[in-house]
Parts: C-alpha cells; structure tokens; sequence
C-alpha cells in the first residue's frame, strides 16, 4: 500500500462548487512528487486538502495506512511552506522555527539546538535574532523551509515555495530544496506552475488541468511523450498543424494535411484512422534548409513546408524564427550558425517524424 | 510645479482658528479674576485649585473613568471577535452583520440614549454605571469592529495555517499569531474608544441622574449655575490630556491612520 | 454542525446579541411608539410636531444651521486640504494631529472657549471696547451665530480628514499626465482634482450635517434656551417637561433629516460610496 493515497476525493472551497473531482493519487513513501499546471487547475487545493485546511467533500485521505479524511489540520503532522512563505512576522527567525517545536513542548536544550541543526541544513546561520522583515526572499524562504522540517513531518508540502525568487536563486534554492529531502528521506509533495521545475526536481510529476490528472509519470516520459495535447502544450508543443489521420505504420501515423500532402509523426494516446488529428512538435524539433536544397533522406515523409520569415529573435546560442507557411505559421529554434536568413527572406522548414506527435481533435477540439 | 499660495492661506487661518481657542482657554485658566473675562487682568494658580477640589468633578472624573474602562473592554471583547468573523469567515447574512455593527453611528446618539432609558434601564431599573456601561458600549463597538477589521485585513490568512500546519489549534493561533500582529490595531481601538467614551455627552445626557454623572455631564450641570475661571481650568487639564494621548499615539502606533 | 459554523457562532453571537437588545430593539421600539396612538397606527403626534411654533422655529433653525456650517466647511476646507496634502510628509503628519486633536477633546471643553471668546467680557468684546469701534459690549452669545462658530469649530476635523486622505489619494502621476496632456493648472484642478477628490467632499459633508443636526452640547450652551435646535428640543421634551412621546417625535424627526440628509448629498456628488467614518460627536 502507498504512503499517501487520496480515494475519489473532491475537493472545493464552498459546497456545492468543486474545484476538484474523483482525484486518484498515491505516492510512496520517500518520494518527491510535483504537482504541475496552470494556475486554477487544482493543484494547490489538492495539497491544501492533504495538508486539511480544507475537508474533503468526497472521498478519503489515507497517510501511512491511516484514514486522515476527518483529522484537523493541526494533528497531521505534516510541514508545509507557503508561496509567500508566511513567516510570523513579530517573531525572530529563530522562534518562528521553534515555534512548531514550542507547541509539542520540546524541552529548552534539546529545542535550541534542533533548531540549530534545521536553520544549518538550510543553510542559514548567524540570523537567529533577525525579523523576516529584515532578510531577503532567499533567506526568508530558507526559514520557512526550516520551520517546516523541523518539526519532523511526516510529509512535506510546499506551494509555489520559489516563485517569488529571481531566476537564478530559483535555480539554486531547487537543488537545496531536493538535496534537503534526500538527506531527511522524507516524502514531498511540490506544487509548481513552472515545467523546468517540476521536471528537475522530481521522481513523478502529476500534470494537472481543470481539476483532473492529464498525466502522471517519471519527469522524462512527461517530456517526451506527453499523453495528452494539453501535457505536450505545457511542455513546449507549441506548433500545431491539423489534419485527418490516413493510416498507421508500427508507432507513426500518417497525416494527411491540407492541400494533400501525407506526412509522418509518432501517435498520441486515442489517435484513430479517419479521424482529425492535431500535428504538434517544439520549436527545438525544427530544422531549416534554404529554399532548393535537397533534404536529407531521414526526414523522408517528414512535415515539410516552404515559407517566409516574418520574424527572427536572436537569442545567444540559438535564432528564433517566425515562419508564415500555407499551413500557417511555425516557430523554429535552430542553432546560431544557421541564423544566416533574414526577415522577409524564404526557407525550408521541415520536422523529423520522430519529434512530432499526433493527438486526436481538429482545430477547436 | 509652481504651487499657488491661496490654499495655504487659508489653511493658515484654518488652523488658527481650530487651535486659537484652545489657547484662550489656557490663557483664561490662569486668571485671577472672580468672574469669567478675557483678556485677564491678573494672573493666579487659584482656580485649578477651584477646580481640583470641586467635588462634582471629581466624583464625575472618577465615573467617567470607570464607565469608559469599563465600556472600552466591553467593545472590544464581542468587537474584536466579530471583526475576526468578518475577516475570516463568508457566510450568509454577512452583509446583515456588517451593517448592525454600523448602525449605531448612523442613528443619533441622543436617540439611542433615549431609547435605552425608556426601553432598557426604566424597564430592568439598572443602576446608573452599568446603564453608562451598556449604552457607551453600543457606541463603541462600530470603532472597535471597523480598526480590528482594518488590521486584520493586514495579517494574511497563510500565517494563521502555518501556524496550524506546526499543530496549533485554531485559538492558539489566534492569540500566538494573529493577536500579536494586529497589536496597534487593537490599541488604536482601545484609545479611540476610550476618549469617545470619556468624552461622550449625548448618549450620557439621559443615563445619568442627579446624583452620579459623568464628568462632561458635571460641567454641564456645573455651567449652567457658574460662572467662573474653574470650568476654565479643568478644561486646560483636559485639553492637555488629549494633546498627550493624542501625540503618545501617533508617535507610537500612527493614530492618523485610524482616521482614514 | 461543521466546526466552522460552530466558531463562527461562538464569535459572532455575543456581539449580535449585545446589539440586537441594547441597541437595535430599544431604537426599534422608540421608533414604532411614535407611530402609536390610541387606535393603533396613528400620525397624531407628528401632526402635533407640524403645528407646534416651536418645534416648526427649532427644526429649520436646525435644517438652517446645519447646511450653513456644512457649506462653508466645504468652501474653506477643500483648499486648506490641498495645501495639507501638498506638504512633506513630517508636517503632514503633525498638522494631521493637530486636527484630530480636538476630535478627542472633551466637547465642553471646547464649547467653553467660545464662552470666553465671546462672552460679555470676553476676547471679541473687550478687543472691539478696546479699539473704541463699540461703544458698549454687544450680544454675541445666545444667538444663531454664535452655535454656527461652535458647530463650525466642532466638526471641522470631520470635513478636514475625509478631504486630506481623498487629496492624499490621489496620485501625484495623474496630474502629471494631465499637465504633459496639455491641461493648464486651472483645468488639472477642474478635470483631474475635483472629480478624484468629490466622494472626500461627500463624506465630509455627511458628517459635518449630520453631526450639526445631532449634536447637543454646542447649542445647550451657546444658544441657550431661547434658541432651541432639535436636539436640545429633544432634550427638553423628554428630561424637562418630561413629553416622553413629544420627544420621540423629535428623535424620529432627527433621524429621518440626517437619512434624507445622506441620500442629497449622496445623489448630488454622484458619490457612491459615502461610508460614515470618524461619526458623530
């Protein structure tokens, strides 16, 4: 049996009005599992749900083979680190992380130096008298993370915890934040809008859309085969042709696009012979060729379309383009030394088979 | 920007206007005069003396005090509660609440003192303290709800579940996190209420007989016989007592902004 | 019952009950006893009230008074705001106090000043002897005027706060954008302040009438009883010739004027949002 298991639960903040609905998760015990989607998709009323903020209006919370449905909030044992990181703002750093060890009545010395030891794994020592008014986001964000692991949950939940963090510290607090949860073993539940985050970080990633789990899966299955046309836009489909699927060849089908040209793409979950299908593949997925050039025999069958360039981004190590094509426009990201076309100039534009994936649905679907 | 210099006249004599006769009053206070004339034409400490052993004002200081401590704490007990459910809670009737715990600003306070006498205090026979105490209360509770309210709105819900999340109750929440957070709401409260409750006349004015008064009430009574340099005293000791509370807490906790 | 429903009740029923019989039943029944006369529902008492020379003088001495104090607040304290609102922050902050500052001083207190300003031997009086511009002291206590300066001095913070904070409101940007859109000063005060700075107006005025038609102290001391406002009407009715019906009328009277009072000014300022803030004193 897993860890953590949530049974047919739905979930919302007034009754009547569910946010989520007959939710299926388990999670083992030690793992680090990322909540990922849009803003509004349920994610973080999930975790509030297992943290018990908010009672289930359907269905059970097991945690380690007990039923928690119905347990408060503060019985279960289970840390959490809010976006804005919710510091208690009248008290030290060092009582704000006590304060969860004060409530179970940890003797004096015994308290200071867990704290101690939660404040080192952190990485943040030396500010024991400071107000969290008086730190800076990365160091308020250690505190939070220290006052939630210090009281030895049983399970870890942080909400967006680095998002109000610039890049680069963001970067570098995520690998603390897994270097942490190895070293306790404890298990962890992440929620996050952001894909390069929930992939980096995680065993498993549940991909969530309008309350419902689109895809649950190791971090490299979600980005190679996302099952779904939502997944695959969340990480980075972002160029989309339609047509109807012409037939099927091992695991590539062949898409019959506008204008009757057959083109090869692997097949996404559902796909059916005679159906609509939406072609989708990354902008990385693109090569570019100038117009005459023959194309190499591997991108045999592969999309392939002439068009202009309406844009170009130089971005460092790569050039964006715009291309406008008669099946509408495609971003290619190619490398700087094939950045040579400029803006209203032709090219070829054409998608190996094995980077594009087919869903079923047309246009509006 | 080049600014005109009309409004700042006028704030000028505004002001001169607002403060100057506080400044009559304290000079008046000092007179040595038997009967009330300005400016002076001598100067003596004699009438605060007058003033310190009139009896009537200070059987009146001493009830005034009691009723607005009295009635202070009372508003703030069901008050700070009820902002807190407003802060926190959505529920059906909210918008009913809300408005209840207004009403007592919008009716007249003269109205309530009367409807309180005929409807309350003759029907129970309450004493004359507690009457004060009730009716100063129903007065002070919109303060009491609107300053909490406003400070809470300040202290996010997260703090209060994090607190939760490292095994607090609810409660003890309440008085660990939130409580110390909205401190300077709470005082501004107490302030507030305690000078509109110590100063109130109106609401007073049908609650209280011949015998026990409030101390606003005993100048009334007071003024309405005398004429003299005393009234002039007490009213420099109470001015100056304002201007204290007033400067201590805007220095400590910002008191203008409860005024916005 | 959930444990929310359950703490919710525990914070909200003492408040509630508190009110609901202190507060909201007595004023209810006051009210509905007015309407009461010996057959049931009856008009009589306020037909006495029309009729009355007394109460008719005293009700538009008050209506009077009161838009008068409420105007001329209006026009001396929209600049003088401005200019508090221009200033640096430190003196805003002290001349801020400095208008509350009577807000919490004991009211007879403050009503005594004008006792001594302009009584027969007062300021006015021996200033005017003193400069041979009268001949002998004049009357300026007991009369119209005298309550006006009163009133006036008395809720001048209650029109001075609501307009400073709707002049601090405004963003220093907008009338910047207004001044690079081409405004002159004059159309940025007519086109950008006034309209910002209209609802400041609004609550300013609701509290200044409102507070003159209710108040009592200004007018039992310096109008003296021959110059009968509706509170001090009140007064009289309920506590001196014990006319306990009478002087629910009045109260009624009272309320309904300062209602009416709220709905003008709400509709005339196009305002919708006239909340009651510093109240009556």
């Amino acid at each position: 049996m897993a860890f953590l298991e949530l049974k047919r639960a739905a979930m919302g903040y007034q009754r009547g009005e569910l946010i989520v609905e007959d939710l299926e998760l388990s999670i083992q015990e030690g793992e680090l599992v990322s909540l990922l989607g849009p803003s509004g998709c349920g994610k973080t009323t999930t975790l509030r749900a297992i943290a018990g903020f908010i009672t289930l209006q359907n269905g059970t919370l097991a945690i380690a083979g007990s039923d928690y449905t119905r347990i408060p909030p503060n019985r279960r044992n289970i840390g959490m680190v809010f976006q804005s990181y919710a510091l208690f703002p009248h008290l030290s750093v060092f009582e704000n992380v006590a304060f969860g060890l004060r409530l179970r009545r940890v003797a004096k010395e015994d308290l200071a130096q867990r704290v101690r030891s939660a404040l080192d794994m952190v990485g943040l020592s030396g500010f024991d008298s400071r107000l969290p008014a008086q730190l800076s986001g990365g160091q308020q964000q250690r505190v939070a993370t220290a006052r939630a692991i210090v009281i030895e949950p049983q399970l870890l939940l942080l909400d967006e915890p680095l998002s109000n963090l610039d890049a680069k510290l963001r970067v570098e607090m995520r690998s603390e934040l897994k270097r942490v949860q190895r070293r306790l073993g404890v298990t962890m539940i992440y929620v996050t809008h952001d894909q390069e985050e929930a992939l980096a970080l995680s065993d498993r990633v549940v991909v969530m859309n309008a309350g419902r789990i689109e895809q649950l899966d190791s971090p490299e299955n979600v980005y190679q085969r996302p099952r779904t046309l939502f997944v695959a836009h969340f990480v980075g489909f972002s160029n989309h042709a339609y047509g109807t699927v012409a037939g099927e060849k091992e695991e590539f089908v062949s898409i019959t696009l506008p204008g009757g040209s057959d083109v090869l793409s692997r097949a996404g979950l559902g796909i059916a012979v005679g159906g609509q299908a939406t072609l989708t593949f990354r902008p990385s997925a693109a090569r570019v060729y100038p117009v005459g050039e023959a194309l190499p025999s591997t991108l045999q069958g592969a999309l392939h379309q002439e068009g202009e360039v309406l844009m170009r981004t130089f971005k460092g190590d790569t050039v964006n383009y715009l291309v406008s094509t008669p099946l509408g426009e495609f971003e290619a990201e190619v490398e700087a030394d094939m950045g040579r076309w400029r803006e209203g100039e032709r090219l070829q534009l054409a998608v190996p088979k094995e980077q594009c994936i087919a869903y079923p649905g047309g246009r509006d679907g | 920007m080049r600014t005109a210099r009309f409004p700042f006249v006028v704030l000028i004599f505004l002001m001169i206007f607002l403060i100057g006769p506080f400044l009559v009053v304290l000079v008046a206070s000092f007179g040595g005069d038997p009967s009330l004339r300005f400016p002076p034409t001598s100067f003596s400490l004699e009438w605060f003396r007058e003033a310190l052993e009139q009896r009537s004002f200070i059987r009146g200081f001493d009830v005034s005090i009691r009723v607005a401590v009295l009635s202070t704490l009372a508003s703030l007990l069901v008050g700070i509660p009820l902002a807190y459910a407003l802060a926190r809670y959505e529920f059906p009737g909210k918008a009913a609440v809300e408005l209840i715990a207004t009403l007592p600003v919008i009716i007249p306070q003269l109205v309530v003192g009367l409807a309180l006498l005929k409807y309350l205090i003759i029907t129970t026979d309450l004493p004359v303290i507690p009457s004060l105490v009730v009716g100063h209360t129903t007065l002070l509770i919109p303060y009491a709800v609107r300053i909490t309210l406003a400070s809470l709105r300040n202290v996010p819900l997260d703090i209060e579940q994090a607190a939760v999340s490292l095994g607090a109750s609810r409660s003890t929440a309440f008085f660990k996190v939130v409580l110390p957070n909205i401190r300077d709401g709470v005082l501004t409260a107490f302030i507030l209420a305690f000078i509109l409750s110590f100063n109130n006349v109106p609401v007073s004015l049908f609650l209280t007989d011949v015998g026990v008064a409030t101390l606003p009430i005993q100048m009334l009574v007071y003024m309405e016989y005398n004429f003299d340099p005393s009234i002039a005293a007490l009213s420099t000791l109470l001015i100056l007592f304002s201007t204290a509370v007033v400067f201590a807490a805007e220095r400590v906790i910002g008191l203008s902004q409860a005024f916005k | 019952m959930t444990p929310a429903t359950r703490w919710l009740w525990v914070l909200t029923v003492p408040c509630l009950a508190f009110l609901l019989t202190a507060f909201v039943l007595p004023v209810a029944l006051l009210f509905a006893s007015s309407f009461t006369g010996e057959a049931g529902f009856s008009l009589s008492s306020y037909g006495e009230f029309v009729r009355d020379p007394v109460s008719q003088r005293a009700y538009l001495r008050t209506v009077r008074i009161a838009g008068l104090v409420t105007l001329i607040g209006m026009v001396i304290c929209y600049p003088a705001a401005y200019a508090v609102s221009l200033m640096a922050a430190r003196w805003r902050v002290l001349l801020i106090a400095l208008v509350i500052l009577p807000l919490m001083t004991n009211p007879v207190a403050r009503t005594f000043a004008w006792l001594v300003i302009l009584g027969r031997k007062g300021l006015v009086n021996n200033t005017l002897y003193g400069l041979g511009i009268i001949p002998e002291p004049i009357r300026l206590l007991y009369t119209e005027n005298a309550i006006s300066i009163g009133l006036f001095h008395l809720f001048l913070p209650l029109m001075m706060l609501p307009l400073i904070s709707a002049f601090e409101n405004v963003p220093r940007d907008v009338v910047l954008a207004a001044r690079n859109l081409g405004a002159s000063e004059l159309q940025v005060f007519t086109r950008v302040l006034m309209p910002l700075t209209r609802d400041g107006l609004a609550i300013g005025g609701t509290l200044v009438f409102t507070g003159c038609v209710t108040a009592y102290v200004t007018p039992a001391i310096l109008g003296g009883s021959r110059h009968l406002m509706l509170s001090t009407l009140l007064y009289q009715k309920a506590s001196v010739t014990l006319d306990w019906v009478g002087g629910t009328v009045v109260a009624v009277v009272m309320f309904v004027t300062t209602l009416a009072a709220i709905y003008l000014i709400r509709v005339l300022s196009g305002a919708h949002r006239t909340r009651p803030t510093a109240g009556a004193l």
